[in-house]
């Protein structure tokens, strides 16, 4: 009886030793939990923070704008004025079930800077698929009936010349794009300005009108 | 006792010929990575899925002469002008197809000729629209013996990713030894090629 009652105080002694090992340890690694659990949501919010620029580029590549209406981009105001299928220049043959698309726009920087950066703007087309379309190659589209309106975001300066669009000055430009005449229906026209986010203005379409037109507009240019 | 033993280093024996085996079916980096082939033959469509490409006809000439706005000097070879005549459509977007090259039967490749205009070449600019069928010429300058049992391989460049996985076409000359003697003895004396074209 004596024996067991020496084990269970000895067994007591044992425990009370080990609590207060562990509330020793315990004391000595607060410190370190504490450090921890404050770090790691900081590091997780540090690596958020700066990531987060990368991130927006893909997922925001472009910002739709509907039809007749503009839109605020790289320092400047942009509109669809109008898109038309129209013929090609006269000497040239184009392959069966192709379109030159032509499109006007209007472009009024907000200030000199804007006119600069916007000066090598970038014109493009696509479809529903994700098809990408340039601008048509410079012999393709007949552009006799633009009265002289640029086919990139400046303003003509003479014969050749060009000039930066004066800020607030509503510019008229015009673009073409050769496409398969199956997809005039289904195109959108897109801006592009280097290192501007998002990456393009895209220009939606309006899928009531006659189908002469692209975006919806009335087919106003070429005449 | 002796029996189990022999039956471990049996069964690894057959584990480890196993992982040599299965180490060997592990693709290269090329093979993951290169470009994904459509195999045809002259005057059938391919299509890659990238790009569609016709090769309509195969013409050997001992002297090319450009045509256009400014022709340059007649161009000699001291092998053989390997003239293809093709319409190549896109599918996606703008793109060179400047991956191109003859491969001869032994693996040699002879890339596009930097000799003839590029204005003439329908490979090298980055005007192959979506949809928009283009027809021109592809040259190659090679020694007249690597002819026989050549392909052509005419591949879509990229910018970015330097042509990992893009459409690769890879077109039949169907030349055996005797058709190839045939067309180098009816070589054309000189050949004149035009500027890349829409159509048809």
């Amino acid at each position: 009886m004596n024996e067991a009652a020496a084990d269970q105080a000895g067994g007591g002694r044992r425990l009370r030793g080990t609590l207060a090992r562990r509330t020793q340890a315990g004391r000595t690694q607060a410190p370190y939990l504490i450090a921890l659990l404050a770090l790691v949501p900081l590091a997780v919010g540090v690596e958020y923070n700066l990531e987060r620029p990368a991130a927006q580029g893909p997922m925001h590549e472009t910002v739709a704008v509907a039809v007749a209406e503009s839109a605020d981009y790289a320092g400047a105001r942009w509109e669809l004025t109008s898109t038309a299928a129209g013929p090609p220049a006269e000497d040239v043959d184009l392959p069966r079930h192709s379109v030159v698309v032509y499109a006007a726009l209007a472009v009024t920087p907000r200030d000199a800077r804007a006119a600069r950066r916007i000066e090598n703007c970038d014109f493009s087309a696509t479809d529903d698929e994700g098809r990408v379309w340039s601008t048509a190659a410079p012999d393709v589209p007949d552009f006799a009936g633009s009265a002289d309106l640029p086919t990139g975001c400046y303003t003509p300066d003479g014969d050749f010349g060009q000039k930066l669009i004066r800020a607030g000055k509503r510019q008229q430009v015009v673009t073409a794009f050769l496409v398969p005449k199956d997809v005039v229906r289904r195109l959108r026209v897109r801006v592009g300005v280097r290192d501007a986010a998002p990456r393009y203005l895209e220009f939606s379409r309006d899928q009531g009108r006659d189908g002469e037109g692209v975006g919806g507009l009335v087919p106003a240019f070429p005449s | 006792m002796t029996l189990r033993r022999t039956g471990a280093v049996a069964a690894c024996v057959l584990l480890l010929a196993a992982i040599v085996g299965m180490h060997r079916l592990v693709p290269s980096p090329t093979e993951q990575m290169g470009p994904i082939s459509t195999h045809g033959q002259v005057g059938e469509r391919i299509d890659t899925g990238g790009f569609t490409i016709t090769v309509s006809k195969v013409r050997l000439a001992r002297t090319l002469v450009e045509q256009g706005f400014s022709p340059g000097p007649p161009v000699r070879t001291d092998g053989i002008w390997v003239v293809l005549t093709a319409t190549l459509t896109g599918e996606w977007k703008a793109a060179a197809h400047g991956d191109t090259f003859l491969e001869a039967a032994d693996g040699t490749k002879y890339y596009v000729s930097e000799r003839s205009d590029s204005s003439s070449q329908l490979t090298e600019d980055l005007s192959t629209e979506p949809g928009v069928p283009r027809r021109g010429r592809i040259v190659f300058e090679i020694p007249p013996e690597q002819l026989t049992g050549a392909v052509v391989r005419i591949g879509r460049s990229e910018t970015l990713g330097g042509g990992r996985l893009a459409p690769q076409a890879v077109v039949d000359l169907r030349l055996d030894a005797a058709r190839a003697r045939a067309m180098i003895d009816d070589a054309a004396p000189k050949l004149s090629i035009g500027a890349v074209e829409y159509g048809p």
